[in-house]
């Protein structure tokens, strides 16, 4: 075993912070990255998130559907069917199944990929309303731009935030858990407008909970009756 | 203050927990794991849950090849000296303690990322009552609030917004990092 390795397992085990060493290892590069850009989110994108769930809540209300947009599927699994989640928001596929007075989430971590941002001109077309979480900065990428509304992730360009020395590429995607950390704060945002329209939209228990099967029965019942 | 706002805000408290408690727990891990890999074990992660199979499997940008996905197969092949991530919101689910068992059985290390006691009456569902924690040999609790729910809604219910993928997601990273940066340090 390494010395230093032993020091820190030493020091771990003794409840200790480890010293120097790990004051700039990549592990603590990459949580201070994350630390950051949620704290720019918090910032610099608190008046996107807002007008966006007031958007989101105006087209629900009126009874659009709520729908989320993710070409790879994370962060429609994050959404969907998830304890403290919304019941009434679901996947969209293709900008097919998209209406005009529709809401849809369209969740990237790369604004020039053009799966993105050719769903999001086509459902804006339809006249549905389009909520980007993208990197907004890159100048490469349409989709902020081609959105009613675009929300930053402050992902960079590779979206691979930590390089190590011995190591051939830059690693550790930021844009899993800043997405994710978005797609809450605009739930967040949007369960609060749609309280202020007298509306309020039916959650998930955690079916780890007593009485779960019961609350989430009667609930579906009632999100499928309102439709949100 | 929005509602948005105070997500963030209980959103940061937690990571902050994660931090200033579990630093010692990710780098015993770090250690843990590139020692097995070091020593030509494999390190493994079952993913489990909503985010977690999209957002750190294979195939994922800017993921380095450190754990291998743990499936049904890769459970029989198994040995002592073997390492297993197991992420999960409550680590409490039956069909995951049903693979955390054979896991167990077979001698390798179980690191489990879940929170360490039951936010508020989680229901153990799993028939031998374990949960992860009961059998793991390090754990990084992720420190989530009660019912994995940071918002609160006027109109009554359970509670919203989750923070435990956020968290997950950035442990994964974090231990992804350290255990490239120990591996690369023992080539040099």
């Amino acid at each position: 075993m390494l010395r230093r390795e032993f020091a820190g397992l030493l020091a771990a085990a003794a409840g200790l912070p480890v010293l120097a060493r790990t004051e700039r290892s990549a592990m603590r590069r990459y949580v201070q990255r994350i630390r950051r850009d949620l704290e720019l989110v918090r910032s610099e994108q608190a008046g996107a998130l807002r007008e966006a769930g007031e958007r989101l809540a105006e087209r629900v209300a009126a009874g659009g559907a709520l729908l989320i947009f993710d070409r790879r599927g994370p962060y429609a699994a994050e959404a969907s069917g998830r304890a403290g989640g919304l019941m009434a928001i679901s996947r969209a596929s293709d900008a097919a199944s998209v209406k005009n007075a529709d809401a849809v989430i369209i969740v990237s971590d790369d604004s020039a990929h053009e799966a993105d941002v050719s769903f999001a001109q086509a459902a804006r077309e339809t006249g549905a309303l389009t909520v980007a979480v993208c990197p907004v900065r890159d100048t490469r990428g349409a989709l902020g731009r081609e959105c009613d509304v675009a929300i930053d992730n402050y992902v960079t360009d590779a979206d691979a935030a930590i390089e190590v020395r011995g190591v051939d590429a830059p690693m550790a995607p930021t844009s899993g858990t800043l997405n994710t950390a978005i797609l809450w704060a605009l739930t967040a945002a949007y369960i609060e407008a749609m309280e202020k329209r007298g509306k309020p939209p039916t959650v998930w228990m955690s079916i780890k909970r007593p009485g779960a099967a019961e609350f989430n029965a009667a609930a579906r019942k009632r999100s499928q009756a309102v439709g949100y | 203050m929005s509602a948005a706002i105070s997500y963030l805000d209980v959103l940061d408290a937690n990571i902050d927990t994660v931090i200033d408690r579990e630093w010692g727990n990710l780098t015993r891990a770090v250690g843990t794991v590139a020692q097995a890999l070091a020593d030509g074990r494999v390190a493994y992660e079952y993913l489990a849950g909503h985010l977690m199979p999209g957002e750190a499997g294979p195939g994922r940008r800017g993921r380095p090849d450190v754990f291998q996905t743990l499936d049904k197969a890769a459970i029989g092949r198994l040995k002592r000296g073997d390492v297993v991530v197991m992420t999960h919101q409550y680590g409490v689910h039956k069909s995951y303690i049903d693979v955390a068992l054979p896991v167990k059985d077979s001698g390798a290390t179980i690191i489990a990322v879940a929170p360490r006691s039951d936010p508020a009456r989680i229901l153990r569902t799993h028939p031998s009552g374990k949960t992860v924690i009961d059998l793991a040999e390090i754990v990084i609790d992720t420190h989530i609030p009660a019912h994995d729910a940071a918002v609160d809604l006027p109109a009554g219910g359970p509670g919203a917004c989750p923070t435990s993928g956020v968290v997950q997601a950035m442990i994964h990273w974090a231990l992804v990092c350290g255990v490239a940066e120990r591996l690369a340090e023992s080539d040099r």
